[in-house]
């Protein structure tokens, strides 16, 4: 479960989200919208620790975000932004680049599960042995989706994902991210992604308010 | 056997050069004609200031006084580091200082203990230009590997944070961004021992030889100093760059704006 209790952020003297206070259960699909620089972004990346709150409490799964609980925060939390991040040389070292990390080392996926996983997401194996550089943005969105998979994330915190997305593409993560028990924290202004998901809420001006 | 020393009179001559370049530059409209002419006065006065100081330096040849000196002149190239790189002064001074002086200090006293031996071993005349040149090189990579770290981090931090949620430690999380920083940092200095002694001879060994050296003796020196300026290079590149992380980053080890110099975005 995700909690914001009368949270305000600020950046550079400026109030970006004001006296902001929801809460989502775990499993919903919740989508953001707003335009751009209305706080949508600043308001995701908060749960994460990647934006500082002037005011408020925010908690994940019981947790207060503060510095002392924040490394067990992100083991629960997957960020995927619009530009999937794949920087290694190929699939597979994107894929496994979590368990060269000290806290997943010794715990690497085995080759079956990480098939079952691409398969999930509809992702060719011989993707597996490419050059990441060559991969398409869908390819690379799921990759980044199958990762979070791998490492047994539970929210998924997703930022303008649908946007450069093929239908392939789009059906697969469309269908994982929408049907699993996962619960989903979105910013979108795609009306198929909009019309699928549970609560809808629109940032204006620093408000947010949910539509009914 | 010296160099033969340059006549006031003959030495101006050098200075009516400069009307070429200049001319030049006028005519393609570069509009650098000021900065040249700022420039060249600052290099002479400044030279100038230096012969002083080194005559007595080299006079006194006390201990106390060269630390004071190399003192002096890290504490100059370190505000010159981070105001180039755009990095905050009362934030990040110390962590660089710090390894400015490490890289710089360890290369010197192998320098002047192992290698050269002078006596004394502080003799002004090795001790001040080893650590004068060494700094200066320093200096400059610092600028570039600190410069290219912050502003990576800073352009890429979408990137940092999916590796924090990937699990990273903070040092794991800014590897690959250090990795680069110190990667095309270095590349400019490789690539001068790759090409050095075939296109150009080197100032130092050149100083040497116009100085009366003998030139397998300059070029013994030359190489000494290549490898110093490497190997100091890379401790200080380091040392500055693993030092400041515990002033950079919050305790959301979250990149703190405030260690940019200026008002810029965080």
């Amino acid at each position: 479960m995700i909690s914001f209790e009368a949270v305000i952020i600020g950046m550079q003297g400026r109030i970006l989200v004001q006296d902001v206070s929801f809460s989502i259960m775990t499993g919903e699909k919740v989508v953001l919208r707003g335009r751009s620089g209305s706080g949508k972004t600043t308001l995701l990346k908060s749960l994460v620790g990647g934006a500082r709150i002037t005011q408020g409490v925010i908690r994940v799964n019981g947790l207060a975000v503060l510095p002392e609980n924040i490394q067990r925060i992100r083991q629960d939390l997957a960020y995927i932004p619009q530009e999937p991040i794949v920087s290694q040389e190929t699939a597979a070292e994107d894929l496994l680049l979590p368990f060269t990390f000290k806290a997943h080392s010794g715990k690497e996926p085995t080759a079956a599960q990480i098939e079952a996983v691409l398969a999930r997401l509809l992702l060719d194996p011989a993707i597996f042995r490419q050059k990441s550089s060559t991969l398409s943005g869908g390819e690379k969105q799921r990759l980044v989706i199958a990762r979070a998979i791998l490492l047994d994330k539970r929210i998924f915190l997703a930022d303008e994902i649908t946007s450069a997305l093929d239908p392939e593409s789009k059906d697969a993560v469309f269908s994982f991210l929408l049907e699993s028990e996962h619960t989903v924290l979105s910013i979108s202004h795609d009306p198929e992604w909009i019309g699928r998901c549970n609560r809808v809420f629109t940032i204006e001006n620093g408000i947010l308010r949910e539509e009914k | 056997m010296e160099a033969l020393d340059i006549p006031l009179a003959r030495f101006a001559l050098l200075y009516l050069l400069l009307l070429l370049p200049l001319y030049f530059l006028q005519r393609l409209k570069l509009g650098l004609g000021r900065e040249v002419l700022m420039s060249v006065v600052r290099m002479s006065v400044q030279l100038f200031l230096v012969g002083i100081y080194l005559k007595y330096i080299f006079a006194i040849n006390s201990l106390l006084v060269n630390i004071l000196w190399i003192l002096v002149i890290m504490v100059v190239a370190n505000l010159n580091i981070l105001k180039k790189a755009g990095l905050a002064v009362r934030k990040l001074f110390w962590p660089s200082l710090a390894g400015v002086a490490c890289g710089t200090l360890v290369v010197l006293g192998v320098f002047l203990f192992l290698v050269v031996r002078p006596t004394p071993l502080y003799d002004a005349r090795y001790m001040i230009p080893l650590a004068g040149m060494l700094l200066g090189n320093c200096m400059n990579g610092n600028i570039l590997s600190l410069e290219r770290f912050y502003s990576g981090l800073r352009k890429s931090e979408s990137t940092f944070l999916s590796y924090l949620l990937m699990g990273a430690t903070l040092k794991e999380a800014v590897h690959p961004f250090m990795r680069e920083a110190i990667r095309s940092s270095l590349a400019p200095t490789i690539a001068s021992m790759m090409t050095i002694g075939i296109v150009s001879l080197p100032g130092m060994m050149t100083g040497q030889i116009l100085g009366g050296s003998f030139p397998l003796v300059a070029i013994k020196y030359q190489i000494m100093i290549m490898i110093g300026i490497f190997s100091s290079l890379v401790i200080s590149m380091v040392a500055s760059l693993y030092l400041s992380l515990p002033f950079a980053f919050d305790r959301m080890l979250m990149l703190r704006p405030e260690i940019f110099a200026g008002k810029k975005k965080g």
